[in-house]
């Protein structure tokens, strides 16, 4: 059957640009055999926009056999011929010529020649199949071969439960490093290189599957939905890991749960969903810092901040402006670092928190880590998304305060009680304001809406081996101030990966740039608000501000106070390259280099609109501050993968060097301006002066990791590192530490098969030592610092500090033991964590008798820390239908904190700051006995019974202030249920918070009487306590102050600060249907999302969560526009 | 040709980091000290930084609160010079001579800030010794003035706590919990100290950039300390002397007439031997006792006012009354204020064009000082003479012969050194008249152990070594 001779026509080009006027056909001369080499001539007009079906190639063949000519079509095309090599007779060879020909066309005519025919598949592969119908049986010489020699390509078809198509399921081989993702209707095609070749189908939500390459035939399968998210990746230190084989404990949040919030701040996100992680906002102002305790307070110094990495570059965790010199904060105390970074472009967050994942870390982990990773892009389509936010923030609840007319009442109470005159002693609203003027300050002050919008928009694509994103965003915030203030947020990310066409090389690159604004107010309108009294005039009768005139007793004008200019501008640059090469089989050589740097150009100007032109002292001012923090890191690493009997080892050695420069140039005060004009202008001021200031921060260590995986049943993980920090001195420089995690899957057992209802079960649990290095730089070093003053005409230097050569690592230990289960299916899943840190060797200012030079000095204080707790994370898929699907994620956290231990307490300091065997943040307050029916004022025990009342620790005999529980959460967590119908998804997350707190009567600091407002419950139920002559109202320094200041440090004022609150509702549609597909849209949705939209306290006042008198955190609602071309 | 790069860059990659895992080179891990810090070395290495190190610790010195107000106040007001007219409870301990280890922050801040400065002239004096990168006649000078000011500093706590740990280092491990030692011990290292710089130091006052003060310690500085130390201690021949240099060194020293009592307190005044900088602004012309005393248009209430006692003993006619004790009326309350200093803010030195600065030591004190050591050895005549001399520039006559010397000299100090540094509560002290005296004048609240201060309770805590001053818990 076999044609000896092949003779064909082919267009014979005169203009390959033309060549389809062309018609004239020639014949093709038969070649002698001469060689069995062919002759190669490549000769590729192809441009890149060109596809291969019109690329053009010129060949020639000489004698060639099968093999030959595909190699030589592989090598010119660059395109990949799979076949079957036992199907395809070899015995004919060919001899020909093309010249400018494109590839189906030389196809076409070539195969036909073996009797072939072929598929182009997605201009990647080229199919070949036999025209012979002959039975594979009868090429019996062909069936000895070993079959697994030709790969061939797999063409399939994914599909979700229900039976839909799922696209951008990726698909691995187990013995190659080919990837591809299903396309939008679920198909897909990959290159096999060999027969018994498994395919991994993964995919986020669904479990991983394993699947058998099939020669000529499609491969379609269903994936099971995996609620429990066993198989998810997640991000580690220096690596990945899952729920299946993980042996530590992190927990974090995707890109999934960032959409679902209307938060600026990446860690506002995180609040509520992550068992273990207590996040508090400081307050509601744009920009605000937010505070994270991971498994409770470790340290006695008062640094717990976690180590905070962004694509594996070491993050700030102080505000920029706090790295050296002075700090130059707002009314939001700093704008957090965090907050630079956008959370659309963050494709995961993950928490580590016991010893197992965080001492890799080494001596940073401690205090935990927090891993950042931006997206990426993916193979396929070039994808632009987009969102589009519009909304609003409002402060969600006020406090009652006094009317005029009750707060007129007491003052004038006061006044008759004290027998002082109310001319005499200022007391303007007595004697100046209008007697029935009521002003509502919290609605003047900080009722406005605060506008946002968030705009972003992200580019992305590639293929195999190259991929990119680009995203760019702007935010702005508004303030509920009554000027306009606010955030301004622009940011780019772009990330590149590429592979090599070997796959042996790898780069990744990824880099942040984020340029912020923020000129809200220097002083946090709340307190006024609050303060004020009702019938305060803001304004005179024509218009201008109100002033008093007078210089002490009676409130400035906070509209004054608004007319200071506040304006921090930021920048963040966070890059980081990422090199890797593939040895050997196995083996894999990475390094990371990483640079990132941040800016601060701060000013503050005090003009004299904004300050009582009555008082004489008042001068215009102004303040200019400038910070920048560099930060280089390097990190080569050596990971070595191999089969060990039937488990596999994973190892990696690795290396940092980080070096961290922070520099504040200028840190400038400048006063005696002529006219408030000259603010900016430092040449006009009549007293200008400077202080500067930097540090550098050094960090060196190895680190390694081994990790045993048998057969996904045992699994040990053991860490070490060695670190060296500049923040020590020359001989106590470096630290070891290390952990050991084991985890045992006791599913995999024979015994546990049987349990039909148990899906997975894994118990593991890690013990390590892991370090914290949380102290100022320098303190070492014996040196001096400028005073800023001049004496005699010298300028002076004094020394800074007692150096100490010798302090070490702070160390928390960490034991850790886990429970993680799969139920029915995985339908439910369960983690359960028990945990116990021991904190020593902390490292404090160390108090010295003054007699030494200084009151303290950096050393380690043998005191222990122990936190120990319970966190429990559930997750349900509790209906799962074709149109409805409901899941539900459930977090719950103990924990407990003490100090354990403290030698010779009562010879520091501290004995009057810490009891041992109570928390480190503990409620200390007086015993509240009543009002004295004698005096009629509010009266206290003395406990320790010396006849007075003393301010100290009744449980050290000092004082009378026992203690009244800790003031960290008793239990905390977070409940978010998903609900979807059709392409309604409806999301919403409440947050609990059980603890204790002090009522809003403790931020009043004088009596009722004084001329300050407050909140109306409980000032009159002080007031109207006692005596019918209420001696408890007064207006001086008397008993009665000195009542009402144990009072409110007593317990009458604790009060319960549980909450409940509707953290996030997030309510989706995504629009279907074929006017998307005609407008080439692949996802089209509007949501509508709501933060802190209800709170449900006992606790009195603004929000139980930042207590006190400032700013609550607001409650936001927008609206967004999502969508994907 | 791209491969062949990489690989060349893996190569050093890995060169590298091999160079940092190896080597755990000490180099990648040196910082630079931060800008606005000088390491000690580099501190004494020349003489600019050794120099801005003393001027550092003047500064400090100066600038705290007990060398700016506090010793004056506390002092004053536990003694019987003085009385607080309002924030009295703030003062109530002092006035009554019930103050407390953990309580009194003036008493404890005496005890702090004293060792804080001490600290400082130590690291001066220890920085500067055997050191060959600043010239000898520098080096001298300057470790001259550290311990003329170390032994100023010692002389007020040993005064006021009695026994107090001598501390000469800067090495926490022996200082740290070094405990107290007795007072004729700190009294022979303060004279040591002071007979040495008395060598060591010039005659002339440190001039900067042409500008003459009289705010770094000369010779004179030393010999008047030296005086007030032996004095105390008793060695009166040795008081006699050194005050009598300085009384002699007339070409820099003299009382200004009476006309004149008014420019005592002033910048350079002919009659001052030490001025500690102004405790706020070296150019500020107002001093924290002006600040504290001098009530003004701001004021909410007065103050402080003399007590009845010191206003009774001046005699009629005092110019010194006149010139500095100012009487006020405000919402019906009378006191008469300390009025030595008279700019209470930068405005009223810039209005009054008069530039004045804390004066610690001057030579109408020395005069007195010779005064109460001529009595001591029994020389009346020459007693009265010094006396005479302080009592003619007040425009008062001369006493008579047979008056009681040790009397006279006490009233007259109590008079021309009123609220200046304690004078009277150590004088008190010095001449064993405390008890009578006080018992007298504060019958119900006065307690003898109250003349030493009790030391902080935080210095305690901190130091179990030290052992509190009797009577106190």
């Amino acid at each position: 059957m076999y044609k000896k001779y092949l003779t064909w026509n082919f267009h014979v080009l005169t203009n390959h640009n033309d060549y389809t006027n062309n018609s004239a056909f020639c014949q093709v001369r038969r070649l002698p055999v001469l060689c069995l080499l062919a002759l190669l001539f490549i000769c590729n007009n192809s441009t890149s926009a060109q596809s291969l079906s019109e690329k053009r190639y010129t060949v020639s063949f000489s004698n060639s056999s099968f093999e030959q000519a595909v190699k030589q079509l592989e090598n010119q095309s660059k395109i990949k011929f799979v076949y079957n090599e036992t199907l395809i007779s070899k015995r004919n060879r060919i001899t020909r010529s093309f010249k400018n020909q494109t590839l189906p066309e030389i196809l076409t005519v070539v195969l036909d020649e073996y009797n072939v025919s072929y598929e182009m598949i997605d201009n990647k592969y080229i199919i070949l199949k036999s025209l012979e119908s002959k039975p594979a049986r009868e090429n019996s010489a062909a069936e000895t071969r070993p079959v697994n020699q030709n790969g061939f390509v797999q063409t399939g078809l994914v599909l979700d439960e229900t039976g839909q198509p799922l696209p951008g399921v990726s698909i691995r081989l187990n013995n190659a490093s080919n990837i591809a993702l299903t396309d939008n209707k679920g198909r897909f095609q990959i290159g096999i290189p060999r027969d018994a070749t498994l395919l991994l189908f993964t995919y986020v939500g669904y479990k991983n599957t394993e699947r058998k390459a099939a020669r000529n035939q499609e491969l379609n399968l269903n994936l099971e939905p995996d609620p429990g998210r066993l198989d998810e990746v997640s991000v580690i230190g220096y690596g990945t890991s899952s729920r299946r084989t993980s042996t530590g404990s992190s927990n974090g949040i995707n890109a999934v749960d960032l959409e679902k919030t209307p938060a600026s701040n990446p860690a506002a996100a995180l609040q509520g969903r992550v068992a273990g992680v207590y996040i508090t906002q400081g307050n509601g102002l744009p920009g605000s810092p937010m505070r994270f305790t991971i498994r409770g307070t470790n340290s006695l110094a008062g640094r717990n901040n976690p180590l905070f990495i962004v694509d594996g570059v070491p993050f700030l965790a102080e505000a920029i402006n706090a790295q050296a010199g002075n700090a130059l904060d707002a009314a939001n105390g700093s704008t957090s670092p965090l907050n630079s970074l956008n959370p659309s472009d963050i494709e995961s967050i993950s928490v580590l928190k016991d010893a197992d994942a965080t001492a890799i870390y080494g001596s940073r982990g401690a205090n935990g880590v927090v891993l950042i990773t931006t997206k990426k892009g993916k193979a396929g389509k070039t994808t632009v998304e987009g969102m589009v936010k519009q909304g609003f923030s409002e402060v969600a609840h006020f406090v009652n305060l006094l009317s005029t007319q009750q707060y007129l009442a007491i003052r004038r109470k006061a006044y008759e009680n004290t027998g002082i005159d109310p001319v005499a002693d200022d007391a303007y609203d007595l004697t100046q304001w209008d007697q029935n003027a009521q002003t509502d300050f919290q609605k003047t002050l900080i009722g406005r809406t605060a506008k946002m919008t968030d705009a972003n928009v992200a580019l992305s694509g590639g293929d195999e081996r190259t991929n990119f994103r680009f995203s760019g965003t702007h935010l702005r915030q508004g303030n509920v101030f009554t000027k306009d203030q606010g955030y301004q947020r622009s940011s780019f990310n772009l990330n590149v990966g590429h592979k090599s066409l070997d796959q042996k090389f790898e780069l990744a690159f990824s880099a942040i740039y984020s340029a912020e604004k923020n000129n809200v107010s220097v002083l946090d309108q709340t307190s006024a608000a609050y303060n004020l009294p009702p019938n305060y005039p803001l304004y005179n009768a024509d218009g201008s501000l109100y002033w008093s005139g007078v210089p002490f007793g009676v409130p400035t004008n906070p509209l004054g106070q608004l007319n200071q200019v506040q304006d921090n501008n930021s920048s963040t640059l966070v890059s980081n390259m990422m090199l890797s090469y593939n040895i050997l089989q196995g083996l894999t050589f990475k390094t990371s280099f990483g640079f990132s740097r941040s800016d601060m150009d701060q000013s503050r100007l005090y003009p004299m609109s904004s300050m009582d032109p009555g008082v004489s002292w008042n001068e215009s001012r102004s303040i200019f501050a400038n910070n920048n923090t560099t930060n280089y890191i390097i990190e080569p690493q050596l990971n070595y993968t191999r089969k060990i009997s039937r488990g596999s080892l994973t190892t990696l050695l690795g290396g940092t060097w980080q070096s961290q420069n922070s520099k504040q140039p200028y840190y400038t005060l400048a006063s005696g301006f002529p006219s408030d004009a000259f603010l900016e202008d430092l040449a006009s001021a009549e007293n200008v002066s400077t202080s500067s200031g930097s540090s550098q921060y050094k960090y060196l260590s190895v680190f390694g990791r081994v990790n045993y995986n048998w057969e996904n049943k045992y699994i040990l993980n053991l860490n070490f590192r060695r670190d060296g920090s500049s923040r020590f001195g020359l001989d106590s420089r470096y630290g070891n530490f290390g952990s050991a995690g084991a985890a045992w899957a006791f599913t995999e057992e024979k015994f546990a098969k049987g349990i039909s209802f148990l899906s997975f079960g894994k118990l593991r649990a890690s013990y390590g030592i892991i370090g914290s290095d949380q102290i100022g730089d320098y303190q070492y070093l014996d040196s001096y610092a400028s005073v800023p003053y001049n004496y005699n005409g010298v300028a002076g230097l004094v020394p800074t500090r007692i150096a100490n050569e010798s302090y070490r690592w702070e160390q928390t230990k960490k034991m850790d033991i886990g429970l993680d289960l799969g139920l029915f299916k995985d339908k439910f899943s369960l983690s359960a964590s028990y945990y116990r840190n021991v904190s020593g060797n902390q490292l404090v200012a160390y108090p010295l008798s003054i007699q030494a030079g200084f009151s303290s000095y950096q050393a380690n204080l043998p005191a222990k820390v122990e936190n120990k707790g319970w966190e429990f994370t559930l997750s349900s898929q509790n209906v799962k239908s074709t149109n409805f699907r409901w899941s539900s994620d459930f977090n719950f956290s103990v924990n407990k904190n003490k100090l354990l231990s403290f030698p010779d307490i009562e010879k520091t300091s501290y004995y009057t700051q810490y009891v041992v065997g109570r928390p480190l943040s503990s409620n200390y307050v007086f015993q509240y006995t009543g009002f004295d029916p004698l005096t009629g004022l509010p009266a206290v025990a003395d406990l320790n019974g010396n006849g007075s009342i003393n301010y100290g620790f009744a449980d050290t005999g000092r004082g009378d202030r026992y203690y009244a529980g800790g003031t960290q959460p008793k239990f905390y967590g977070g409940l978010s249920n998903t609900l979807s119908y059709k392409n309604v998804t409806l999301d919403f997350l409440f947050q609990f918070v059980k603890q204790k707190g002090r009522t809003i009567l403790s931020q009043s600091f004088y009596p009722p009487g004084y001329m300050y407002n407050g909140a109306a419950q409980p000032i009159l139920e002080y007031v109207n306590a006692g005596l019918p002559g209420q001696p408890q109202v007064t207006s001086t320094f008397d008993d009665a102050y000195d009542a009402y200041s144990d009072y409110t440090g007593s317990d009458a004022l604790l009060t319960d600060a549980s909450f409940i609150r509707l953290k996030n509702v997030n309510l989706a549609y995504d629009f279907t249907g074929n006017w998307l597909k005609r407008a080439k849209m692949r996802k089209l949705r509007i949501q509508l999302q709501a933060q802190n939209l209800f709170t449900i306290t006992n606790y009195l006042g603004f929000d139980p969560e930042s207590q006190g008198v400032n700013l609550p955190p607001l409650r936001t609602i927008v609206a967004a526009l999502q969508f994907t071309f | 040709m791209i491969m062949n790069n990489l690989y060349k860059l893996l190569r050093s990659v890995c060169f590298i980091s091999a160079l940092f895992t190896v080597s755990g080179c000490k180099k990648l891990l040196d910082i630079d000290p931060p800008k606005n810090e000088r390491p000690s070395g580099v501190v004494f290495g020349s003489v600019e930084t050794a120099k801005a190190a003393l001027s550092g610790a003047y500064s400090t010195l100066s600038q705290s609160q007990t060398y700016s107000i506090n010793l004056t106040l506390a002092n004053a007001l536990a003694a019987d010079e003085l009385r607080a007219l309002s924030g009295t409870a703030r003062y109530a301990a002092l006035q009554n001579n019930t103050y407390e280890p953990m309580t009194s922050s003036y008493t404890s801040d005496i005890w702090n800030d004293s060792y804080t400065s001490i600290y400082q002239f130590n690291s001066i004096i220890i920085g500067l010794s055997n050191n060959p990168s600043v010239t000898a006649a520098v080096s001298k000078q300057i470790v001259a003035e550290a311990k003329t000011m170390r032994a100023y500093c010692y002389l007020q706590l040993v005064g006021l706590f009695g026994d107090v740990p001598l501390v000469l280092t800067t090495n926490v491990d022996q200082t740290a919990l070094t405990p107290r030692v007795a007072a004729s011990t700190v009294y022979t290292q303060i004279i040591q100290d002071l007979n040495e710089a008395k060598a060591d130091l010039g005659e002339d006052y440190v001039s900067n950039s042409g500008v003459s003060n009289r705010m770094q310690a000369n010779r004179s500085t030393a010999s008047a300390l030296l005086s007030r130390a032996y004095l105390t201690i008793g060695n009166t021949q040795e008081a006699i002397r050194n005050a009598s240099e300085v009384i002699s060194n007339t070409g820099l020293y003299q009382l200004l007439p009476g006309s004149r009592l008014n420019d005592v307190f002033l910048a350079n005044s002919r009659e001052a031997i030490l001025q500690l900088g102004s405790s706020l602004n070296a150019t500020s012309g107002y001093t924290n006792e002006g600040q504290a005393f001098v009530s003004n248009p701001f004021s909410f209430s007065l103050s402080f006012t003399l007590s009845d006692g010191l206003l009774a003993a001046f005699e009629p006619n005092d110019l010194r009354r006149a010139a500095w004790v100012r009487p006020v009326t405000m919402n019906g309350v009378t006191a008469s204020e300390p009025y030595k200093y008279k700019n209470y803010d930068r405005e009223s030195a810039t209005t009054s064009q008069r530039v004045e600065v804390p004066t610690v030591l001057r030579l109408a004190e020395i005069y007195l000082i010779r005064a109460e050591a001529y009595a001591a050895t029994g020389n009346r005549v020459l007693a009265l003479a010094d006396l005479k001399t302080i009592r003619d520039r007040a425009g008062l006559t001369e006493l008579s012969a047979n008056v009681n010397v040790e009397d006279a000299v006490l009233r007259e100090r109590r008079i021309e050194l009123f609220c200046e540094r304690g004078d009277r509560w150590l004088s008190l002290k010095r001449t064993g008249r405390i008890d009578a005296v006080l018992g007298a004048a504060k019958p119900s609240t006065w307690q003898s152990y109250a003349q030493l201060f009790p030391i902080p309770q935080t210095a305690i805590d901190t130091n179990p070594n030290l052992i509190q001053n009797q009577g106190y818990r």
